[in-house]
């Protein structure tokens, strides 16, 4: 098959990226795989996309290093595809990563994954279902039973009430846009900086609060979904634990901790099943959940990294299960001539 | 009805705004009308969305002025309003004149109108839409023949040698937001910017460049649809014509220039019978068409403004049957119990 990764950029990338991992896969498949930047991309004259994108010369990799070493350097292939000819496009780039000046990157590969849909390219995860997800009003969609209780606003006294009413111990975080990367966690004992805290956020945008849970003490455990079911893989199951090191608040978001394996439990599953229609329905066909005690904290649908830690220590292969599932999607669009809806097709 | 505007600001509204009309009219007809802006949202611990509303006293305002008056003095009613209880939210805000530290602002009526519109409130224009119409990557799905031939890149040489293929003259403007902040026009006789032009759209993201029609030269006609056709009230078209104010690209933004009477033509028609089923298929209730010659220059699906401008021209009052159709709808609504596809209900 014919897929494209849309990334952030291709001088960010590291080795250690899922997306990395699963491009080399791809490409040790025997597929035609071509990395796009998220400038890479034209809406050309004749209405067709196209994209200056990058692939190799070598047909076999190790290593995700020398991967990543070869598409920067002299075995490096550039060419101007036209997207609307690729089977696949996987949309990879983590929004979060682009602020400040290169904030239109954000949106780039939505906008143009929704052109190329025209031409029955499959685009993954669904380009407007991720544009429903640039904000963390996606999660507020979800079962209200397996969420944190929740309260989401810019009236600086009702936030302060609803942490009174927790008791004095609530995490706030941003909303949206350039707050989203601020997250606070309110205790007993610097209540002093309420203020100060919601107005670090409140100045971007709205906060969203939450009641704060115990086992976040402790990290939180990361599990994978492809078509919306647990990630299987000659039978074990894409999750491991992700354990707080230090003071970090940020159970949620990508700061140096450590990881370890974890043994799912039928609470973690049952989050899944509780959180399947709604990933079905849009279709999300990868996203990663963030589990702490019973109640999803996160989900992240835009770039989940993480499977090769998962990989690791489940000892299975789970970027080949990926990249089969994208076969067989390949497989079954040729039945349909690459007429059949992206958003069904996504978790089929 | 219970109706809500969702504006950019209630203290920078105007008197000649086609929101401050509809408000007066409902207003006058005994509908319960609360304006909200971008920060006012409240996601309840409770799950309930809530609002700060602003509303002028209930009684018969004679003028637009009267009831802004009311809206924005003393007397105003401010009020907690349960937002899953309005019959109707009316997304009337610009996005574009959100910037710096407000970007933000520029998608909360659409987040908090996503979830609003899940519990049964109508919504218009279906914000889930709306949020695809947040760049202009937007107009190119629609037909090819009613758009002037386009290309979108973030690629100076790419750009410039569309320019050099439509004979040196071309509009270049951004491809995110919507509005006329940074249009540019590169011009055969002044080829000595042109780097200058491309590189500061560049800095910001992708850049559309579009072929330049010479009868834009002469202004552009605004035709106002409503559920999907033209505006047509007591034997009258939504329409007026906007003429260019000198050497000004700008015709369609508020860059001065002059209004007339225009005169509705088949060739308007039929671009208004072509862009239908898209708009029918998106939700768009209340759209404004900037006609040039046999191509649409723009689809503004935001805040259309100008029905007062109609007015004046046509000498009927076009707001009235906007606030009509709205009331037919709530009407609907009722029958079917608020079970009703947003989409649906927004253009029946």
């Amino acid at each position: 098959m014919r897929i494209g990764f849309f990334i952030n950029d291709i001088n960010t990338e590291k080795a250690g990226y899922t997306t990395l991992r699963l491009a080399m896969t791809a490409v040790n498949r025997g597929h035609e795989v071509w990395i796009i930047g998220a400038g890479d991309m034209t809406y050309d004259v004749d209405e067709k996309i196209r994209a200056w994108a990058r692939s190799t010369t070598v047909k076999k990799y190790k290593s995700t290093a020398t991967y990543l070493k070869d598409l920067k350097g002299a075995k490096m292939l550039q060419e101007r595809i036209t997207v609307d000819d690729l089977d696949v496009l996987l949309l990879r780039n983590d929004p979060a990563q682009d602020t400040g000046v290169r904030n239109w990157a954000k949106t780039a590969g939505i906008i143009f994954g929704n052109v190329a849909l025209r031409s029955g390219v499959i685009v993954l995860n669904d380009p407007s279902a991720l544009a429903g997800a640039l904000d963390k009003m996606y999660a507020q969609i979800l079962p209200q039973n397996i969420r944190p209780k929740t309260l989401i606003s810019c009236d600086r006294e009702e936030i302060k009430a609803f942490v009174k009413e927790l008791g004095g111990v609530a995490v706030l975080k941003g909303f949206q846009g350039s707050s989203a990367q601020a997250v606070f966690l309110v205790t007993q004992d610097n209540r002093a900086n309420l203020n100060q805290m919601i107005d670090a956020i409140v100045n971007f945008g709205y906060v969203i609060a939450q009641e704060y849970l115990p086992g976040a003490e402790r990290g939180s455990v990361r599990m994978f979904l492809v078509n919306g079911e647990p990630l299987h893989y000659k039978g074990k199951v894409a999750a491991y634990q992700w354990v707080r090191t230090g003071d970090g608040m940020r159970a949620n978001i990508h700061i140096p901790g450590s990881t370890e394996p974890v043994k799912l439990t039928d609470t973690h599953y049952h989050i899944a099943e509780a959180v399947r229609p709604r990933l079905v329905q849009d279709g999300m066909f990868l996203a990663a959940l963030e589990i702490v005690d019973d109640k999803l904290i996160d989900i992240d649908v835009f770039s989940p990294d993480g499977l090769v830690t998962a990989q690791a220590f489940q000892k299975a292969n789970f970027s080949e299960a990926v990249i089969e599932s994208l076969e067989r999607k390949v497989e079954y669009m040729s039945y349909y001539q690459r007429r059949f809806d992206n958003v069904d097709m996504a978790t089929l | 009805m219970k109706l809500g505007f969702f504006v950019n600001g209630v203290a920078a509204e105007l008197i000649g705004y086609t929101t401050t009309r509809l408000a007066q009219i409902a207003t006058n007809r005994g509908d319960e009308v609360w304006y909200f802006s971008a920060p006012d949202f409240i996601y309840g611990s409770d799950g309930v969305i809530y609002a700060q509303g602003t509303a002028a006293p209930k009684q018969k305002y004679r003028t637009p002025e009267a009831y802004l008056h009311d809206l924005q003095g003393p007397n105003a009613v401010k009020q907690r309003v349960v937002v899953d209880e309005l019959d109707v939210l009316m997304l009337r805000s610009d996005p574009s004149t959100e910037t710096g530290n407000r970007v933000w602002a520029q998608t909360a009526g659409i987040t908090f109108g996503r979830v609003a519109k899940r519990r049964g409130v109508i919504v218009v224009n279906d914000p889930d839409n709306l949020l695809k119409a947040m760049n202009k990557m937007y107009f190119q799905h629609f037909p090819e023949e009613v758009r002037p031939r386009t290309l979108i890149s973030h690629n100076r040489d790419d750009i410039k040698a569309f320019i050099t293929d439509m004979g040196g003259n071309a509009v270049i403007k951004p491809l995110s937001g919507s509005g006329g902040s940074g249009v540019f026009m590169a011009k055969v006789d002044d080829r000595s910017n042109i780097n200058q032009m491309i590189d500061t759209l560049i800095r910001d993201g992708y850049v559309i460049a579009q072929e330049y029609l010479p009868a834009a030269a002469e202004g552009d006609t605004r035709l106002f649809m409503m559920n999907g056709k033209p505006l047509r009230y007591k034997g009258k078209y939504a329409a007026f014509r906007r003429l260019r104010a000198g050497e000004d690209l700008r015709s369609n933004i508020h860059a001065g220039g002059t209004k007339a009477k225009a005169d509705i033509t088949d060739t308007h028609l039929r671009l208004a019978e072509i862009v239908r089923p898209k708009l029918v298929q998106d939700g768009m209730f209340l759209v404004g068409l900037d006609i040039v010659g046999d191509k649409l220059m723009e689809i503004n699906v935001f805040t259309p403004g100008g029905l007062g401008s109609a007015q004046q021209f046509e000498k009927v009052n076009f707001n009235e049957a906007v606030v009509e159709a709205l009331a037919r709808k709530v009407a609907y609504m009722g029958h079917y119990h608020r079970n009703f596809a947003n989409e649906e209900m927004a253009m029946l």
